[in-house]
């Protein structure tokens, strides 16, 4: 094959024709010569010469790279018998597309969430401090291994580290906006200067920080943009360089925007809008003074190693100097730390991990993995069962053919072209499967990502990526080839009439073609078996979790959060401000109570601290530890908490600080045992005075969903609390859905630059909080379902085929004295087996693999019998339905027919 | 792709082989290579002229001859064919590989007078 050749045919095919002519005129010449008539030696000649035309297509033909007018043909030959065979035509097309559309939305949706590297130079180079160990004083970053520094330690670190080109930190918080009379909620990365030195990234518009943005503490009114806030807020006008941006009511000059796709390093968090200095703190967030403390940790670290310094050497390089600085850090240790603490402490070690795919923050992190482990295996054995499909399909096809294929090859037909003509309707299959499996990926990939709270660094993207949709080509591709074409190749083999001669009077197929479609079919059921009792297992967590007694009432309950002081209002002013908010909401119609606190319940983080009995004050180190959270005088009354003993809080309770509590019973039991906690003191980490219990509340949910019996006890909410922000509970007799504008007005009215933030009914936020659950119990009841759906399908084709292949036999038997229920058991011990087989391999696999996903479930075993009965039940019913059409095909066969068949 | 004339086709192979020999004593058209083979082996061998052409465009595609187009001796044009390096190490190699098999053929069938008896 030459493709020089191929261009040139046109050329070549004239010099030919003028090759030939010339040819024939010397032929005649010659015959003219020796005496023969010009019309003779014209017709003698030509005879010698023999087809002119067929010589010149020969060589045509020879001259072309692949035969396109062959490859043309086969293609119309290939879509005519597609069309002839709608049923095998669908199902083929269909099962692909499901098993391919799931895989590239799974895969898409994974790849951005956790395998894309962040759009920064050198992402490899990036590495994240980590101290796991012993902390003192107060963390407020979840996620695991310590990922939290001081901003002292921060300081050390940068002025001793050796191994990196740049030490940087970043963290977080929610400042409000004041733009054009309204107050809005953004998300604020406060930054150290070298922070975009050290990701290597270049403005979009202006400048980023630089180390000169970072040096005096509130010295620095300055911000940079988030490309994405940018183009909101600001519709990407690039004139906003030098205009000013009030934040918390500080007035800060925008110095540049942030490169476009720059959405922060932090997987599952809010995507950073703003970039402030770390300088700008306390402006930041007023109100907290943890600043210059070494025991206050808040500070992610991240830094870019060196050339040529590998991370085992930052490692140990990073760490002399941070033994140094926990030096520092032992030195101002409070009381009540023993010397096994203090060497514990000063154990530690820094940890690198590389960063280039940014953060995993928050406590779900481990939940998440799981998750996205979960995932991919499921649409892969979607995926499997799909494959199989085609693969029986593609059998029974090439066996029903194979005469077809005989007859062909007996006519001379090589067996190059009837291979690529199976080749051409493989590739036929496989072009539609994919092409429609990509239309069903892009629309589950936004309900993914709708349900799943995997979120990737900054907002999911819901095109496919191109990788994807390359790799869905290749998978459905080769799954067609593999699957389809072998069979073509043994079909056209040269011995294929002996095969053919043989088949005829055969009663049933070889012993190899038979063991591997019963294969097949029972992996096929196997695997339809574990997804039906991995979809039951989901659905019963997400039913448990719903129907899950949070020890409050959760219908016709909303919340909503005010925070005046990140608009710099003192806490006198604040107090204030809540009384009025509070007074006012609660004067609505339709609203029975209002309730203040400081803590969203049941909202999946935790505020907490290890309590003591007051006569063993040692045990505060290693007490039990217990949430807790700052209540108003209403609080259990509007959610509806059942008070056991005791009494709630008195009205001069909140307005000075008085130490008392009341305690959940998880708590007075945890804490005093069998006896009664009332009139009771215990000592928390986060009080100097004992506190004494006057009241016990009843058990409830209050961080977490998942966790029972949690040990809480609830503070007076005073004015003076540290705490800033308050989250407001309504208990409400009207529909929510009108109160939320109405509560909007009613708060903008005392002061519009104050935002009304997370304003919902609660029903909905738990709703949200189990929306994983929501979405693994759909997307593993879809899976089984397509699953089953598929193998009932392959079985169905199967036993359709057998019954085709054994009607003689079938015949002989009848002609023999074979009663109907003689036939159907026939039929039935086949499949009996095939289901015993099949079922048996799908409850081992799911007994064992269940197993690791028993974190993702809720109340229920991995081996939950009536699940398993239920899974096994479904499917032997399905496997019946498939069995019943070619089963009273079977009974239906004439024997004289059947006999005469051949 | 495996030309299939190469593939073990011994008279194919011997039509090739042919059309080098007859390029060997200088350069000629398509129906002198024709008729030199007829008349070189006595007619036995008769060439349909139209299956020469495809043989001479699979040689010179090997780039075991060469073709021009010129002026025939009664003044008609015609392409010509001429052996190249490569088509004469290739007739030398062929003709070796002719020779050892007409030997074996002739080995197994013994001398001919006794096929007479």
């Amino acid at each position: 094959m030459s493709w020089r050749r191929f261009f040139e045919r046109r050329r070549r095919d004239e010099d030919f024709a003028r090759e030939l002519e010339a040819h024939l005129a010397l032929e005649i010449d010659e015959l003219v010569a020796r005496g023969v008539p010009r019309d003779e030696a014209r017709a003698r000649a030509a005879r010698k010469l023999g087809n002119r035309t067929s010589l010149r297509e020969a060589a045509y033909e020879h001259n072309s790279v692949l035969s396109l007018e062959a490859l043309l043909r086969d293609l119309r030959y290939g879509l005519r018998q597609l069309r002839r065979n709608p049923l095998f035509t669908t199902v083929a097309v269909l099962s692909l597309a499901l098993g391919i559309g799931a895989n590239a939305a799974v895969f898409s949706l994974i790849d951005q969430t956790a395998w894309r590297p962040l759009p920064i130079d050198e992402p490899e180079k990036l590495v994240l401090l980590h101290q796991p160990g012993p902390l003192s004083g107060h963390s407020s970053t979840d996620g695991p291994d310590g990922p939290s520094f001081s901003y002292p330690m921060l300081k050390g670190l940068q002025r001793r580290q050796t191994p990196f080109a740049g030490l940087a930190g970043s963290r977080p918080t929610i400042v409000t906006v004041s733009n054009r009379g309204e107050g809005t909620v953004a998300t604020a990365h406060r930054v150290s200067g070298n922070y975009f030195d050290v990701l290597g990234l270049r403005p979009a518009v202006g400048r980023l920080l630089t180390e000169q943005d970072d040096v005096t503490p509130g010295a620095h009114p300055v911000v940079v943009l988030g490309h994405h806030y940018w183009a909101r807020h600001f519709d990407a006008d690039r004139a906003v360089v030098g205009r000013d941006l009030v934040v918390n009511g500080i007035h800060l000059t925008i110095v540049g925007v942030a490169p476009r796709g720059f959405f922060g390093e932090r997987h599952g968090s809010a995507a950073p809008e703003l970039f402030v200095p770390l300088s700008m703190n306390r402006e930041m967030e007023p109100g907290w003074n943890g600043f210059e403390d070494r025991h206050e940790h808040w500070i992610e670290l991240m830094a870019r190693l060196k050339a040529g310094v590998t991370a085992g050497q930052a490692r140990r390089e990073i760490n002399a100097a941070y033994r140094a600085e926990l030096l520092e850090d032992i030195a101002t240790l409070g009381h009540g730390t023993d010397e096994d603490f203090r060497r514990r402490y000063r154990a530690k070690e820094i940890v690198l991990k590389p960063g280039g795919r940014g953060r995993h923050t928050g406590s779900s992190y481990d939940e998440t993995r799981r998750r996205l482990l979960a995932l991919p295996a499921i649409t892969l054995l979607v995926l499997l069962i799909a494959c199989a499909n085609i693969a029986a399909l593609m059998l029974t096809r090439t066996d029903a053919r194979n005469r077809e294929i005989f007859v062909r090859r007996s006519l001379g037909a090589p067996r190059s072209a009837l291979v690529r003509q199976v080749l051409v309707e493989c590739t036929l299959i496989a072009a539609a499967g994919c092409g429609l499996g990509l239309i069903v990926a892009s629309w589950m990939l936004p309900l993914l990502a709708a349900h799943l709270s995997t979120a990737p660094v900054g907002p999911l993207s819901m095109t496919l990526d191109r990788r994807v949709v390359a790799a869905g080509l290749v998978l459905s591709a080769g799954t067609v080839l593999v699957f389809g074409v072998y069979p073509a190749l043994r079909a056209a083999a040269p011995e294929i009439g002996a095969s053919l001669r043989a088949e005829s009077t055969q009663l049933t197929a070889t012993r190899g073609a038979r063991f591997f479609r019963a294969a097949l079919v029972s992996g096929q059921l196997a695997i339809s078996l574990f997804l039906l009792i991995a979809a039951g297992l989901f659905t019963k967590t997400l039913v448990n979790l719903r129907g899950i007694d949070l020890g409050f009432a959760v219908d016709g309950l909303v919340a909503f959060q005010v925070e005046p002081e990140l608009n710099r209002y003192s806490k006198e002013q604040a107090a204030a401000f809540y009384a009025r908010v509070r007074e006012r909401v609660a004067s609505m119609p339709g609203v029975q109570q209002v309730s203040m606190t400081t803590w969203r319940v049941v909202a999946g983080s935790r505020s907490g601290s290890t309590v003591a009995l007051e006569e063993r004050p040692e045990g505060l180190a290693e007490g039990p530890r217990c949430a807790y959270t700052m209540v108003d005088a209403d609080y259990l009354r509007t959610l509806r908490i059942p008070l056991r003993a005791g009494r709630t809080f008195l009205p001069e309770e909140l307005s000075g600080e008085p130490s008392v509590a009341i305690v959940s019973e998880a708590f007075a039991r945890a804490v005093f045992g069998e006896q009664s906690p009332l009139g009771r003191r215990f000592l928390a980490s986060h009080s100097r005075q004992p506190i004494e219990v006057v009241g016990v509340a009843g058990d409830g949910k209050y961080s977490f969903l998942r966790e029972d019996r949690e040990r809480f006890y609830y503070l007076p909410l005073g004015p003076r609390t540290k705490w800033q922000g308050r989250v407001f509970y309504l208990r409400t007799s009207v529909p929510v859905e009108p109160l939320a504008p109405r509560i909007r007005h009613e708060v903008g009215a005392l002061d519009p630059l104050v935002p009304v933030r997370r304003l919902r009914p609660v029903r909905a936020q738990i709703e949200q909080s189990v929306a994983n659950e929501r979405a693994f119990s759909i997307l593993s009841s879809c899976m089984a379902g397509i699953a089953t759906l598929l193998a009932a399908i392959g079985l169905y084709g199967t036993l359709a085929h057998a019954v085709a292949r054994r009607t003689r036999e079938i015949g002989i038997r009848v002609t023999l004295g074979a009663t109907v229920p003689d036939v159907r058991r026939l039929l039935g011990r086949d499949v009996a087996w095939l289901f015993a087989v099949g079922g048996g391999l799908g409850l081992i696999a799911a007994a064992w693999l269940t197993r690791l996903a028993r974190a993702l479930l809720y109340e229920v075993q991995p081996w939950d019998p009536a699940i398993y009965s239920w899974a096994v039940f479904v499917l032997g019913a399905v496997t019946l339905l498939a069995m019943l059409g070619p089963a009273r095909q079977a009974t239906r066969i004439d024997p004289i027919l059947a006999l005469r068949q051949d | 792709m495996v030309d299939k004339s190469r593939r073990g086709d011994m008279l194919q192979g011997t039509l090739d082989v042919l059309v080098l020999k007859t390029l060997i004593s200088g350069p000629a058209h398509g129906h002198t290579i024709a008729h030199v083979i007829e008349r070189g082996s006595e007619d036995v061998l008769q060439v349909e002229h139209g299956s020469l052409y495809p043989a001479l465009h699979r040689l010179e595609d090997r780039g075991l001859i060469a073709s021009f187009w010129g002026t025939s001796e009664n003044n008609r044009k015609a392409k010509y064919y001429r052996i190249t390096p490569t088509g004469r190490k290739h007739l030398v190699k062929e003709r070796g590989r002719w020779e050892a098999l007409v030997q074996a053929v002739a080995r197994v069938l013994g001398p001919p007078k006794e096929e007479c008896e």
